[in-house]
């Protein structure tokens, strides 16, 4: 009873360690205390690496992140509401960006996304017209077509933002033709046409086109020109020239600007032009130089270059009046500080002068 | 020629056989409530059983005449620490000497303190030094369980050079920290995971919550940072978050929270990770009632407009963690 | 006579010292404890290690030059690395010792010369011309690295869960480390016990048979100064000197050179004190310098090497059309064909990495050839964004040293946008707000990246239930994305998750790119 169960065996080695040998030599003792000490080194040199060194304090400096800061802006799509199943076929999601949400509605639904171009891809859109645009500062086009409810009739709208009032003013006045009928309705200023309507507003300018002439079609241009009233408003001051023009109780509709080869001199830049009323087909015009000094140089040229086509009836100091040799109506020009302006095709003299002292009343109000 | 089996020896025998077959048989069939039973009918008693623990309320009694939150403005930490806990008493109406203080900064990812998304280093060292020496706790804890690695977070924050210049300990989380929390009011977290280990012993607890822009909901502020003290599947919670955050709101009932203003994540919360989505600022709300602060700090600090408060603020209302309304119990020192 | 100071006693010493640092470099190669420790210096003195990525890739990574110490200590002393060094040698020495119960007779038989030495050189150089065609496989029987790598995902995994679990303080030496895993580890931990674990059939099966490091050595040895010297005038040929031979080298006739671990054991074991470790002697056995290499193995070698690399090669897990999706190597790596020329499996970066993301890979994402090569497993953890441990600690570049700055792209790596991993995707029949109407939008606040490359169609439905419901249903902008794959990890859907990062799209590799260009950062390229 007194045995193991199990049998006994050895698990590990019953031996001590023995040498045989009987002579150490002073040499081996030595290089063993060289390699102990060897040893030692490389234990000390391992210690010696320790430093403070913390990976967890990695981290990128606060100047490369400030570097790309805010570099990448992603658009942020809007909320999807709930809507109950089958009252919509899904046209509330169309993103109409620019445009006023009142573009839209149950009758008149977005047909496709609202597409934009830019001064690079433009002639995408308007092949071959988008010099015109360009000429004129032009910054971006929205480009939306509207499909009716019965998917018969459509409308494409070109919404231009020509950068500035000059821009839209003036090529607003490239596409008005003399039968076109202006109308002034708040902001906005269009004139209709056959199948849509032509106007602008602040900086932007735009057409609207149906597919054909119908009746429906006229009222949702002229709804889409009342949506329009809510365009953003231009975020600089109007121009000098333009609100001067205003002052003269001339129409918005009767005002533009030309931006280059006003008169057809490719030196005259920048002119603003005022129809006003009952003066027939009269043109008051006002230009702010740089300084009074080029202001008279510029007037200076425009009467040189003027001789050729206009007699000079009476010359001042700082007004010229002319007359076309063939035509007959009359030119006005005059200077004030740094300003020029005048009026041109009137039709006789005392118009001319008579113009030619309203904005001179106004500049000098200024 | 005798047996080699004699009775004595079968008796014996057979005792032992019955001892044996008898002991046995009571642990196996002994109904489950007699002791020392074995039984299992339903399979259910060898489950483990879960160590549930609950948590006391740390609040202070509340004195008459004092504020619930006060308002700091100041060029300095130390400024704006001062002058906002003026209103509601000042540090020592909260912390008695001896006391062993937890702070919970939020301590969530490892980004440098200037993004915004942690609470600031500066304001932790003052506090902790102003415990330890002001109100001589006996010893004050600072702990987060962050999404990072821990070790990384508290290094790249900031806060743990911070924590241990001004002479408090930095317990970092790890998987035997937690036990499950018993919440009985709460809705979503009657049970879960929670800090154990570094809240043995504490007898204050102080949170210290950055002001943050929160993509799901709406913003992470005083009540949202206790989210840091839970463990297991956290990222369940955000099937229903608002519901976890307003049960956050009473799961713990803190001595004290305090918002650190001084760096505002406004956008592309809870990361951030953009120097221009933070707005520094000079603000340090202190308080007792975390609802009616994370209200007054959304519209006030992070500026969204009022009518957009969180849900989780309704709902933290409604369960009692506080009230959202702070009128006539907020006061900003002069 | 027991002196302290004499060859054996110093051996033994100079063993456990190489073996604690050996031991010690991997308890430090974790982010607390590393301080500036040379963590991986071991695996960069390997000549093998710096021979064969030398032969894939005609070039010797940063510290591996430091491998000539080694060859200079072979070329003065013989193979005492073996014997003296290498913990993989000490442990199967103290293996071969502790459970030896033989008798002095039997010990003597054992430790006789075997033909089947000459296997390690033939193993030597197939590994070798493997290495040559370009893919190193020394790391599976290197002594070092598969230590190394034994001893991460066994031991180390093993200490740290006994530190986390034990520990009374919340104050713990390595805080995240104590529920490491290493998938597959066990086929690690069995090859390692499996060699282990022979000792007591043979001693020191390993060393002798199996070791291409050894052979290495072995082969460089036979010019080494200092041998042993075995005086013929004195010895009475007892056989006492194989008794405790480490080498089976022969020291009782004719010494091979090549096989002689250094031990000393034979010197102290001599009675007629016949035996010595010094130079050249007038009175000496001759030694046999070369080993037994006859030029049947040296064919057989050559023709199994030139087989062996395109087998691994066909089984098609390299080339940039049959990759796995969850070949996602660590940041910094190099592009798959130049990766498996310096990885040597030692497994430094799945120790180092805090978030224990790194895995050594089994056969279904790299097949045979990239076994036991690191990959990240984005079930188990995250690639910490400001981290590059693994990078730093490589001992071969096949992780190339990288800055956080670099890792992300900042500053002046802006042009090289940041180091992808690979790209995450969603899968939409299984995240919940788009396959089961319930919010969860964790992916997309985890997102690390400014902005976020995790952005979401906001919706608002009735769910089955007809409670109103605010849905986040999350997409993946592939130009931001970096691969870190912590969407992966936070996801609710936990077994199979809902955001998951293939290989895809790593910017290691131009032919696995996925975006024409970069729309976040057009410098990119």
């Amino acid at each position: 009873m007194k045995q193991s169960p199990l049998p006994h065996a050895r698990l590990f080695t019953p031996r001590r360690r023995r040498i045989n040998r009987t002579h150490i030599s002073g040499y081996e003792v030595v290089s063993s205390v060289l390699v102990l000490l060897a040893l030692a080194a490389v234990i000390l040199w391992v210690v010696s690496r320790k430093n403070h060194f913390d990976p967890a304090h990695q981290d990128v400096s606060l100047e490369a992140l400030e570097q790309v800061s805010g570099s990448t802006v992603l658009y942020q799509r809007p909320l999807k509401p709930w809507q109950l199943p089958g009252t919509t076929d899904g046209w509330q999601d169309i993103d109409l960006g620019i445009f006023p949400d009142s573009v839209a509605s149950e009758q008149w639904r977005p047909k496709t996304r609202v597409k934009t171009f830019d001064p690079e891809n433009l002639y995408v859109k308007i092949n071959g017209e988008a010099e015109r645009f360009l000429r004129h500062g032009f910054t971006q086009l929205s480009y939306l077509v509207l499909q009716s409810a019965n998917q018969i009739e459509e409308i494409s709208i070109e919404l231009y933002n020509q950068g500035s009032i000059a821009g839209s003013t003036g090529i607003f006045a490239e596409h008005r033709s003399p039968e076109s009928e202006v109308q002034q309705e708040g902001p906005n200023t269009f004139f209709t046409t056959s199948i849509g309507g032509i106007g602008r507003k602040g900086t932007f300018f735009y057409r609207i086109s149906g597919n054909r002439s119908s009746e429906s079609i006229a009222q949702k241009s002229r709804q889409l020109v009342q949506s329009f009233a809510e365009l953003p408003d231009p975020e600089n001051t109007e121009p000098f020239g333009y609100q001067l023009l205003q002052e003269l109780t001339i129409e918005q509709a009767d005002i533009r600007h030309q931006a280059v080869n006003v008169f057809q001199y490719d030196f005259a830049e920048d002119f603003w032009f005022g129809k006003s009323d009952g003066a027939g087909q009269a043109e008051m015009f006002v230009h702010q130089a740089q300084s009074p000094e080029s202001a008279a140089e510029l007037l200076a040229e425009i009467v040189e270059e003027h001789r050729y086509e206009y007699q000079t009836i009476r010359q001042t100091e700082n007004l010229v009046l002319f007359q076309h040799r063939f035509l007959k109506s009359y030119f006005i020009i005059a200077i004030q500080d740094s300003f020029l302006f005048g009026a041109d095709k009137t039709a006789d003299e005392a118009t001319s002068f008579q113009l030619l002292e309203m904005i001179g009343r106004a500049l000098s109000k200024k | 020629m005798p047996s080699p089996f004699n009775r004595r020896e079968f008796l014996k025998r057979i005792a032992l056989a019955s001892t044996i077959c008898g002991g046995a048989g009571y642990l196996a069939w002994a109904p489950e409530e007699y002791p020392f039973s074995l039984k299992d009918v339903t399979g259910l008693r060898s489950r483990p059983e879960p160590r549930q623990f609950t948590l006391p309320d740390y609040r202070v009694a509340t004195a008459p005449g004092m504020m619930e939150i006060g308002i700091g403005r100041d060029m300095t930490t130390e400024g704006r620490l001062t002058k906002a806990l003026e209103p509601i008493g000042g540090l020592s109406r909260f912390v008695q000497p001896g006391d062993v203080v937890l702070l919970k900064p939020n301590v969530a990812f490892d980004r440098a303190p200037e993004l915004g998304a942690t609470t600031s280093p500066e304001l932790l060292e003052v506090l902790i030094r102003r415990l330890l020496i002001d109100c001589r706790a006996k010893e004050v804890r600072v702990t987060d369980n962050p999404i990072e690695s821990p070790a990384d977070c508290f290094a790249k924050t900031g806060i743990k050079a911070a924590v241990e210049r001004a002479g408090g300990r930095v317990l970092l989380p790890d998987g035997n920290a937690f036990r499950p929390l018993s919440t009985p009011d709460a809705e979503l977290i009657k049970s879960w995971p929670c800090f154990y280990r570094p809240l043995i012993g504490v007898t204050k607890v102080i949170g210290v919550a950055p002001v943050k822009d929160h993509n799901l909901s709406g913003a992470s502020m005083g009540i949202k940072n206790w989210y840091g003290l839970l463990g297991g599947q956290r990222n369940q919670f955000h099937q229903d978050i608002h519901t976890i955050i307003a049960d956050l709101s009473i799961m713990i009932r803190p001595t004290l929270t305090i918002l650190d203003g001084s760096r505002i994540l406004m956008r592309n919360g809870p990361t951030g990770g953009d120097p221009a989505y933070v707005k520094p600022w000079d603000v340090i709300v202190a308080g007792t009632d975390q609802v009616a602060m994370d209200g007054w700090a959304f519209v006030n600090l992070l500026q969204r407009d009022a009518s957009t408060l969180p849900h989780y603020l309704f709902l933290a209302e409604e369960k009692g963690g506080g009230k959202i309304d702070p009128a006539g119990r907020i006061q900003e020192s002069a | 006579m027991r002196p302290f100071f004499r060859l054996t006693t110093v051996r033994i010493v100079s063993q456990l010292v190489f073996l604690g640092l050996f031991v010690f470099g991997v308890w430090a190669t974790w982010t607390t404890r590393m301080q500036g420790y040379p963590v991986s210096r071991f695996l960069e003195i390997d000549p093998l290690v710096a021979l064969s990525t030398l032969l894939s890739t005609g070039h010797i990574y940063r510290y591996l030059g430091w491998s000539i110490l080694l060859l200079l200590l072979t070329l003065l002393f013989g193979r005492l690395f073996c014997n003296w060094i290498c913990p993989l040698g000490t442990l199967h020495q103290c293996a071969g010792w502790l459970f030896n119960v033989r008798s002095g007779k039997e010990r003597q038989e054992q430790n006789r010369y075997r033909p089947r030495q000459v296997i390690k050189y033939v193993t030597l150089i197939i590994v070798l011309i493997i290495s040559a065609f370009g893919s190193v496989q020394i790391g599976l029987l290197d002594p070092l690295a598969l230590l190394h790598r034994s001893m991460v995902t066994g031991l180390s995994t093993g200490w740290d869960w006994l530190l986390g679990t034990t520990s009374l303080t919340q104050l713990q030496l390595a805080p995240g480390t104590a529920e490491r895993i290493y998938t597959g580890s066990l086929w690690i931990g069995v090859l390692f016990v499996v060699i282990v674990v022979i000792n007591i059939w043979y001693t020191r099966f390993f060393c002798r048979t199996l070791c291409p490091l050894g052979a290495l050595l072995g082969l460089v040895a036979p010019f080494s100064l200092f041998r042993i010297h075995r005086d013929t005038d004195l010895c009475t040929n007892c056989d006492l000197c194989l008794t405790r031979c480490e080498g089976a080298c022969s020291p009782e006739t004719t010494l091979r050179v090549t096989e002689c671990v250094g031990c000393m054991n034979c010197i102290d074991d001599c009675p007629e004190n016949a035996l010595s470790f010094s130079l050249p002697r007038i009175v000496s056995a001759p030694a046999r310098p070369t080993p037994d290499l006859s030029r049947r193995h040296l064919v057989f070698a050559g023709i199994i090497g030139l087989i062996t690399f395109p087998l691994l090669r066909a089984n098609g897990r390299v080339n940039d059309a049959n990759y796995s999706p969850l070949m996602i190597r660590p940041p910094g790596s190099m592009a798959e064909a130049e990766f498996l020329k310096k990885c040597i499996k030692c497994g430094q970066c799945m120790r180092v990495c805090p978030t224990n993301v790194v895995q050594p890979a089994g056969l279904r994402e790299g097949g045979i050839e990239a076994l036991w090569t690191p990959v990240l497993n984005f079930n188990i953890g995250h690639c910490q964004q400001k981290c590059s441990l693994c990078s730093t600690v490589c001992p071969t570049g096949a992780i190339r040293e990288i800055s956080v700055t670099e890792k992300l792209g900042f500053g002046e790596y802006r042009q090289d946008g940041p180091i992808r991993l690979g790209t995450a995707f969603i899968n939409r029949s299984r995240c919940l707000p788009w396959a089961n109407e319930i919010p969860c939008i964790v992916c997309q606040e985890v997102c690390p990246i400014a902005p976020k490359a995790i952005q979401t169609y906001d919706e608002e439905v009735k769910d089955t239930f007809g409670h109103l419901v605010l849905l986040n249903k999350p997409f993946i902008i592939p130009d931001l994305c970096t691969g870190c794959g912590i969407c992966q990890k936070e996801c609710p859907v936990t077994d199979q998750p809902a955001a998951y990062v293939t290989a895809v799209g790593e910017s290691r590799s131009q032919e696995r790119r996925l975006l024409l260009r970069y729309r976040t950062n057009p410098e990119e390229s």
